[in-house]
């Protein structure tokens, strides 16, 4: 019982925390921090999703993307 | 019942528009995507890709045709609807139109042929160079549209003289200062429609546990795309937006949903209003409290401005400006969410294994084409009651002619472009019903035009397609 509420809590703040830092990622993309935070984060957004595609790529060719 | 011929050229011309503005989209987005298929295909000659381009192709042809049909139409109603405005405008938007025609309905009418009957009577890298020309003549075209109407956005290189408007500048109306940032938008939004569809399509047949490899190739593909562009689309619309703010700031103000020449602080970004335009303020708001100040003024406790900072006979309708604005960034902000989640899934490997998200994918199929929709609402409603910004008004652009004369064509566009509809789109859904050719296809290589026109060719490609 008690670990079940420990993993729900421990649950809850990593949801809590993904969805801030996802908010705050997508405020940094869309220039509430200032053009320069913008690029910086639009360059980050497209290597992280460069590199998933080049390293986890289930179903197709890895020269896809 | 008195009919106001203003309002029937107007909305002969807003139903024209919205009908057509699909079509280009559609094929802007899949011309670059089967470039790009074609491409790969000929690179790894893997047949998944193949077969990608044959099934797309198809879709790609019915909304190429029905696009430039409905475009041309566009054209003829400038003077039957507009005559003014083409009487005023005509030195300025004329040739921008002519310079599509001379550069990408030629490109275009050229090698669209062979890109479509072409696949056994020329060699592969012959179709490819006629794939990626056919796709650059849609972004040629795209541009000179754009040109033309971020000019009327935002008019500069011309003066008003003797009852037109004159060009002292080529480049200026050209390269107007919302052009830059437009054009992009829109072909980022055209691409994305493709990624969505592409998607969407894929995942309705990893559901359905039909056409496996094909399906989780697109779906690889269309959402790998999609995270990409979405992520820059955000990034050009926020640019976009302060350009806009500084150019047309009632267009901004309308989209935003306030009235008060200053809002509350903290501001509200209000996702539902109810707009009483003649009371100049909202009979219903509902927002989120900070978001208003944070996104729009950078701060915690800034305030936006509102739509009374136009004089009144100046003002856009709000409701459709607002609704245009936030039904393209709610789709934009879903759009980003799927990005993410198919990162994450892909990580995970559960990207072809996740029924939420497989569904979700099919249920945001057509989303681009909505946003594209509601994005060019938000453009063309935000910007009246000019038809050029601050030079021309709509009511001042309208031809002199009875309502008489407009009704007719009005219903017939209604009846006409209903049956295009109606077609599209049972061709369409028969094309995903019956699912992708998995016959093999023998490509020519035989190479050169001018073989594949040389009569012995021809009679035999003739009669390898009976």
């Amino acid at each position: 019982m008690r670990m079940n509420f420990q993993r729900a809590v421990l649950h809850f703040i990593r949801a809590a925390g993904v969805s801030l830092f996802g908010t705050a990622f997508f405020f940094a993309i869309i220039g509430v921090f200032g053009v320069r935070w913008a690029i910086a984060a639009l360059a980050v957004f497209i290597s992280c999703a460069f590199l998933t595609y080049r390293v986890a790529n289930p179903g197709g060719a890895s020269h896809e993307a | 019942m008195k009919l106001d011929p203003s309002i029937l050229a107007r909305t002969q011309f807003a139903f024209t528009v919205s009908f057509h503005i699909i079509f280009p989209t559609v094929s802007i987005g899949l011309a670059s995507f089967l470039a790009v298929m074609e491409g790969l295909w000929i690179k790894t000659k893997d047949e998944v890709y193949l077969q990608i381009y044959r099934f797309w192709l198809n879709i790609f042809a019915m909304a190429f045709g029905i696009g430039v049909v409905t475009g041309l139409v566009l054209s003829f109603e400038f003077g039957l609807g507009f005559a003014r405005f083409a009487q005023i405008a005509g030195p300025a938007i004329g040739p921008l139109i002519a310079y599509e025609v001379l550069t990408s309905f030629f490109l275009e009418a050229g090698f669209l042929g062979i890109m479509l009957f072409g696949f056994n009577r020329v060699g592969p890298r012959l179709h490819f160079a006629a794939t990626c020309l056919v796709a650059s003549g849609t972004l040629f075209s795209a541009s000179w549209i754009l040109a033309a109407n971020s000019w009327m956005q935002t008019p500069s290189g011309t003066v008003y003289r003797d009852g037109h408007m004159v060009v002292v500048d080529w480049f200026r109306v050209i390269v107007n200062p919302s052009w830059p940032y437009r054009l992009p938008h829109m072909i980022n939004a055209a691409y994305l429609t493709a990624s969505f569809l592409v998607a969407g399509v894929g995942a309705f047949y990893l559901l359905q546990g039909k056409h496996l490899a094909f399906a989780r190739r697109s779906v690889s593909l269309g959402t790998a795309f999609a995270t990409v562009l979405i992520a820059g689309q955000v990034f050009i619309g926020d640019i976009l937006y302060g350009t806009m703010l500084k150019h047309q700031p009632s267009k901004m103000q309308a989209a935003e949903g306030f009235w008060e020449e200053h809002s509350q602080s903290p501001a509200p970004y209000y996702w539902i209003i109810i707009p009483d335009q003649n009371k100049q303020r909202n009979r219903f708001a509902l927002g989120t409290p900070f978001l208003g100040s944070i996104w729009l003024t950078h701060s915690l406790y800034g305030r936006v401005e509102g739509l009374k900072n136009t004089p009144k006979d100046e003002q856009p309708l709000m409701g459709m400006a607002f609704y245009g604005f936030r039904i393209m960034y709610v789709l934009g902000m879903a759009m980003f969410s799927l990005g993410v989640s198919s990162l994450w899934l892909r990580w995970k490997g559960k990207l072809f294994t996740s029924r939420w998200f497989l569904r979700a994918l099919v249920v945001m199929t057509p989303s681009g084409l909505i946003a594209t929709l509601a994005g060019w609402y938000l453009a063309e409603t935000g910007r009246q009651p000019w038809v050029i910004y601050g030079v021309l008004r709509t009511i001042d652009a309208i031809s002199p002619v009875p309502a008489r004369a407009l009704l007719p064509s009005l219903i017939a566009f209604v009846c006409i472009y209903s049956v295009f509809m109606a077609a599209f789109l049972y061709f369409t859904l028969r094309l995903i019903r019956r699912g992708p050719d998995e016959s093999p296809i023998e490509a020519n290589s035989s190479g050169s035009l001018k073989n594949a026109l040389r009569p012995h060719v021809l009679k035999a490609s003739i009669a390898g397609r009976r």
